[in-house]
């Protein structure tokens, strides 16, 4: 018996199909992975049977039966619920508010001693241990945000459960516990969908896997009777290499090189997350990682060494980037002694979305004296070059009007990439370069992180994949709590140790 | 720029149907007021077009929209919106008029013109830059700011109107008169319309601050920090400079309005001279879409309703100066509401599925 | 409405043939009725106050007179100008442009249209071809002066003007000197609504100035602000004191509270022109209507009838008589402006 059913369904938005003729079933009692590229209509697919899209062609079959969901209230009567990338919380609610909103018991009085014994019997019915239902939720880890979702759907009383990305923000622990939890709810009977592109968590816990590409499915698998580059192939539709092939260039003096960058001693106040009493040194031709959970100080370091004269009052210890105090220097100054800047959150941090290439291509380079003369902007030179990084960084589509807003992720990153590149700094900061971005363009952006070291340059990279650390750093810091708790050599990198450190743990 | 003019032009296209659609219920709504349709288009374009004088009136009802459009559009740009525009043209009437007070000895008329000119400038901009540097310092909502800087410019006008530089020889709240000097000349063809030559400098600075908004480093910082502040920020482009900048020369051109009024026509500051031109700039930007250019056919659609406004309830027995009003209405809910064409594509698209 | 005088202007030979059909209408006298222009201003025909009365005067002379009018209110400030010229060159009879913002245009158009003939109300035109009309405010606030200190024994009232503008502060002297006329010590609190449009139409504002004034011991209120008038009179019922109304007729409004109206009678200037124009006995220059005319006046009426008696009326017109003889010379605003 299938809980869902895709049967043909299409979603065209104007000519292009994000769903075309996709077709497959998700049985009852399982967790079902759903994988592809970024781009390859995963999400489409989900926000369709969620109700949020209507379909163009084709039928979904909700328990075998044909169901023609309007909306996401109506996806929850059908027993579909769904966790988002971005939890969907109010930060300043308690989590037994933010559980039974929209479901409150209670006419007039919401009931919120009925709806806490009711939640605690399903925490305990389903495993799901959780005590703080009184905290407002901004007090949460965001692993026990996570939690708070999958909750909410139990109490909502859904039979299938979507998860989108959900490994994304947590500790290699708490992926562990999710998944554990899972199991628990897989055994009492629900259904789960797991959207992802980390082949090897889907491999460790799912029951069948569907690869989709280009809108289509490819095929379904039996977990247990396909292996990693099997899926990746179906993913991309060629062989794929996932750890770093490229030639890397050793620097055997690279510990006597002169640091580019030296931090001592240096502490941010944040109303987030403060940085406390920080030190390192970066060097020419390293890679250095930072890891550790998202929301241990990471952001706030990579703000500050970035723009320090907007702390000049909240920032505290040295500040040197090619031996000249920078403590009290602005974004343009930095970038003029040679700092190359690849920003944590493209899309909000990186882009213009409503410009085009060019426009893009220029920002931070709009005092540049190469693209501009007496206050006047020289487009043309930046459309040229603009023309010679898609060329080189093989950005698609290839042409410097289009909005930046209407291409891939990892289009956009590529983009965002080159123009840090193209001043060729000698250090880079490099935060999360492959976030959402899928597996083709990964492949460029690690080739061209590497290279840039090859060529002698500093780098420091910050990222919430583990593997991708491991995989391209020479050195790796790991943040916890605002501290850098430890420092790894390459040839000390170990998951298990790391994974412990960024939760807080020991070596 | 190929493809950036395109989108321009067929989102001018897109407004013009707007505004199209909205006359057309507007001309719907006169039938059912019981006033033939044909006859309000003919008494609007015969009092726009009819003679020399009328055109020269609506040119002379077009010139304040084009500068207070432009004074809503620009800081628009960065991401602010400047309801203050009336505020600040204010001030730049009241310093034109004061211009005539401080340059009285004044020999030349280009000199005094331009003094005149740099002064109103100068006031409106300073008066537009206060909620600019407010926001930057302080947080302050440009919104809320603006408003109280309209009262705050009303009642500062209103003062030295009464107790500073009042014509003594008047029993009305206006100013000394202005030295003849000062004096912008009209166009004879406009057989007695106030507007001249002005109008085609305004049409100048149309198309200079076009091109310093495409071109220029400001431009391209302000289009940024209105687009993305964040990433603006990120990538070294200070709001704090973008919104004073922004916010000088968007007043500073809503206080040109003074030279208009008060070089141009009235030869005084008169209280209450403005025919909300402030607030219908608002209206102006909105159909042009915050395009530069597209500010002119905007301010001129708002000039023709606004001059013809009078002539309908002139000309007509029962569409009465009300129906002008309910028109510009429906042309700023047509533009407004194109989003409703989405949404009924879609909604044709769920029926068919 | 004929609207082919315009396009008769460029197309000669149309132009030519409705100057025949108007000559020709005009040789007979049955069919040549007069055809007045009146236009109001921004706040028009429905602001309750000035404008309205000049309306009711032309509605008036339309029933009464037979003649023909048509009626626009400006969009704007700056419409008077070109409004008056489509009624001049309409060829209509009589133009009456109401309020002082019309001056200039009425200059203007007077200047281009020499034949045309013109009826200014409440300002002075000086042009050879224009009736200007102005009251005489102070003259009328004299008396409503005097009428509010002989009703508060305790020797305090109080003014509220609208706009802060040079025509209100007229009200305001002659108010003030009237009620020292009657006593010398009396306390006049004073305030104003705005500087700006605004003060026209505010009611609330207008209460709780009021109340404020009634609290510091006011006993009588002389409003001057158009439609905010309305919020003195509720303060006046709420604490059971008086007021005075402006323009037209108030006492209606709040019976028993409302102790008289300064009246300005517009219409009936209006309707005085009308009727002199018809009958051939139109003149020019400035004409002032003061007490004398009864063009400013105190309203008496049922409404009023037991709060005004016998012996103010008589002090009243005494005073009136005073002004009239010039015994008694009530300080005018606009000419001590212009001494300063």
């Amino acid at each position: 018996m299938s809980a869902i059913e895709f049967r043909g369904v299409s979603k065209r938005f104007g000519n292009f199909y994000a769903n075309r003729n996709l077709s497959f079933q998700v049985k009852t009692g399982t967790i079902h992975g759903l994988i592809g590229e970024n781009g390859a209509g995963k999400s489409t697919a989900m926000k369709a049977l969620f109700g949020i899209y209507p379909l163009d062609e084709g039928e979904i079959l909700v328990q075998g039966k044909p169901a023609k969901i309007r909306n996401p209230v109506h996806a929850m009567k059908f027993g579909i619920g769904m966790v988002h990338q971005h939890f969907m919380l109010a930060g300043t609610e308690t989590v037994l508010d933010n559980i039974i909103l929209g479901h409150e018991p209670g006419w007039i009085w919401i009931k919120r001693d009925q709806a806490l014994s009711e939640l605690k019997k399903i925490s305990t019915l389903y495993g799901l241990h959780f005590e703080k239902w009184d905290h407002p939720v901004s007090s949460l880890s965001v692993g026990e945000q996570q939690r708070v979702e999958i909750l909410k759907l139990l109490y909502q009383r859904s039979d299938v459960l979507i998860l989108d990305e959900p490994t994304a923000v947590l500790t290699p622990q708490e992926v562990k516990e999710l998944f554990q939890n899972l199991k628990k709810l897989k055994d009492e009977g629900k259904t789960i969908i797991l959207i992802s592109h980390k082949l090897k968590e889907v491999l460790e816990f799912t029951d069948a896997i569907t690869v989709m590409r280009r809108g289509e499915s490819v095929g379904t698998k039996v977990t247990a009777e396909t292996n990693e580059d099997e899926l990746a192939q179906m993913m991309v539709g060629r062989p794929v290499s996932f750890t770093y092939q490229g030639e890397r260039k050793m620097f055997a003096n690279a510990s006597d090189m002169k640091p580019v960058v030296r931090i001592r001693d240096l502490s941010v106040e944040s109303s987030t997350e403060p940085v406390k009493k920080v030190s390192f040194e970066l060097r020419p031709g390293e890679i250095l990682g930072v890891a550790g959970v998202q929301g241990n100080g990471q952001s706030e370091l990579l703000r500050y060494l970035t723009d320090p004269k907007k702390f000049t009052k909240s920032a505290q210890g040295e500040y040197f980037f090619q031996g000249q105090d920078a403590s009290h220097l602005g974004p343009l100054e930095i970038r003029a002694k040679g700092m190359g800047l690849v920003p944590e959150d493209r899309l909000s941090e990186g882009l213009l979305l409503q410009q085009d290439m060019t426009e893009n291509f220029l920002l931070g380079q709009h005092q540049d004296s190469r693209y501009q003369k007496n206050g006047l902007l020289l487009r043309k030179k930046a459309t040229e070059a603009v023309n010679a990084k898609i060329k080189e960084f093989d950005i698609r589509p290839p042409f410097t009007t289009v909005w930046s807003g209407r291409m891939s992720g990892g289009n956009q990153q590529k983009l965002v990439i080159a123009r840090a590149l193209d001043s060729n700094p000698s250090v880079l900061y490099v935060a999360h370069p492959t976030r959402g971005v899928d597996v083709g363009a990964i492949e460029k952006i690690h080739d061209a992180i590497v290279q840039e070291r090859n060529r002698g340059k500093a780098i420091l990279l910050f990222s919430s994949e583990l593997d991708e650390l491991m995989d391209l750093c020479d050195r790796m810091l790991v943040f916890f709590n605002g501290e850098i708790r430890s420092e790894y050599k390459r040839s000390e990198f170990d998951t298990w140790s790391i994974g412990r450190v960024m939760g807080g743990g020991d070596r | 720029m190929k493809s950036v003019m395109n989108a321009s032009l067929k989102s001018f296209l897109k407004s013009a149907a707007g505004a199209l659609l909205g006359f057309f219920i507007g001309l719907i709504i006169c039938k059912l007021a019981g006033e033939s349709p044909i006859k309000v288009l003919k008494v609007l374009y015969q009092s726009s077009f009819g003679t020399g004088y009328d055109f020269g009136m609506t040119l002379f009802y077009t010139a304040p929209l084009i500068l207070t459009g432009l004074a809503v559009a620009i800081p628009f740009k960065a991401g602010l919106f400047n309801i203050g525009a009336e505020g600040q043209l204010t001030i730049g009437a009241l310093a034109a008029a004061w211009a005539g007070v401080l340059g009285a000895h004044l020999q030349s008329p280009a000199i005094a013109i331009g003094f005149a000119f740099i002064l109103s400038f100068l006031a409106g901009g300073v008066w537009g830059a206060i909620p600019g540097y407010l926001k930057a310092k302080r947080g302050s909502h440009e919104v809320i700011t603006t408003i109280m800087l309209n009262f705050i410019a009303a009642g500062a006008t209103a003062y030295f109107t009464l107790y500073s530089i009042k014509d003594p020889d008047s029993s009305q709240a206006e100013t000394i008169p202005i030295p003849p000097v000062f004096h912008l000349k009209p166009f004879q063809i406009f057989n007695g319309a106030p507007m001249g030559e002005l109008i085609l400098v305004l049409i100048g600075i149309v198309l200079l601050l076009h091109f310093i908004l495409w071109n220029s480093v400001w431009g391209y910082e302000l289009k940024a920090i209105g687009e993305n502040e964040r990433a603006a920020e990120t990538y070294g482009i200070s709001k704090q400079k973008v919104w004073l900048s922004s916010m000088f020369v968007a007043g500073g051109i809503a206080g040109l309005v003074g030279v208009v009024e008060v070089l141009g026509n009235a030869h005084r500051f008169k209280i209450g001279f403005s025919a909300d031109y402030g607030f219908v700039g608002i209206a102006v930007a909105l159909v042009a879409r915050g395009n530069i250019l597209g500010i002119l056919p905007s301010a001129f659609l708002f000039g023709i309703l606004q001059k013809g406004a009078g002539s309908l309830d002139l000309e007509t027995d029962k569409v009465t100066r009300d129906l002008s009003y309910i028109i510009q209405g429906l042309i700023i809910l047509g533009v407004a509401s194109e989003g409703i064409w989405d949404s009924l594509k879609l909604i044709r698209r769920k029926k068919n599925a | 409405m004929k609207s082919n005088s315009i396009s008769s202007l460029r197309f000669g030979t149309v132009g030519f043939a409705s100057v025949l059909i108007l000559s020709v209408l005009a040789s007979v006298p049955a069919f040549a009725e007069l055809k007045i222009g009146l236009v109001l201003e921004r706040s028009g025909k429905d602001d309750k106050s000035f404008n309205a009365s000049a309306y009711q005067g032309v509605k008036r002379a339309e029933k009464e007179l037979g003649v023909t009018t048509k009626t626009v209110e400006a969009p704007d400030n700056s419409a008077y100008e070109s409004l008056q010229r489509a009624f001049a060159e309409k060829k209509f009879d009589l133009i009456i442009a109401v309020g002082f913002h019309q001056l200039e245009a009425v200059k203007k158009n007077a200047a281009r249209f020499p034949d045309q003939k013109f009826l200014l109300v409440d300002e002075d035109a000086k042009a050879p071809n224009v009736r200007s009309v102005m009251f005489e405010e102070h003259e009328g606030s004299y008396l409503v002066g005097a009428l509010a200190a002989l009703h508060a024994k305790g020797g305090k009232i109080g003014f509220i003007g609208g706009m802060d503008v040079p025509l209100i502060r007229r009200f305001e002297m002659g108010y003030v000197a009237g009620a020292k006329k009657i006593n010398p010590k009396a306390e006049v609190f004073s305030n104003y609504l705005g500087v700006t449009g605004e003060a026209w139409n505010n009611p609330p504002k207008a209460k709780e100035l009021a109340l404020d004034q009634y609290t510091r011991g006011a006993e009588v209120i002389f409003v001057a602000a158009g439609n905010s008038g309305l919020g003195v009179f509720d303060a006046a019922a709420e604490k059971q004191k008086l007021a005075i109304g402006v323009d037209s007729n108030q006492n209606w409004i709040k019976p028993g509270f409302i102790l008289s109206s300064m009246l300005k009678r517009v219409d009936e200037s209006v309707f005085d022109s009308i009727k002199m124009f018809k009958d051939g006995k139109f003149t020019t220059g400035l004409i002032r209507y003061g007490v004398k005319s009864k063009g400013v006046d105190y309203a008496l009426d049922e409404n009023n009838a037991k709060l005004v008696t016998a012996a103010d009326k008589k002090t009243l017109e005494e005073l009136r008589a005073d002004i009239i003889k010039g015994k008694i010379k009530v300080p005018d605003y606009y000419l001590v402006q212009k001494r300063k």
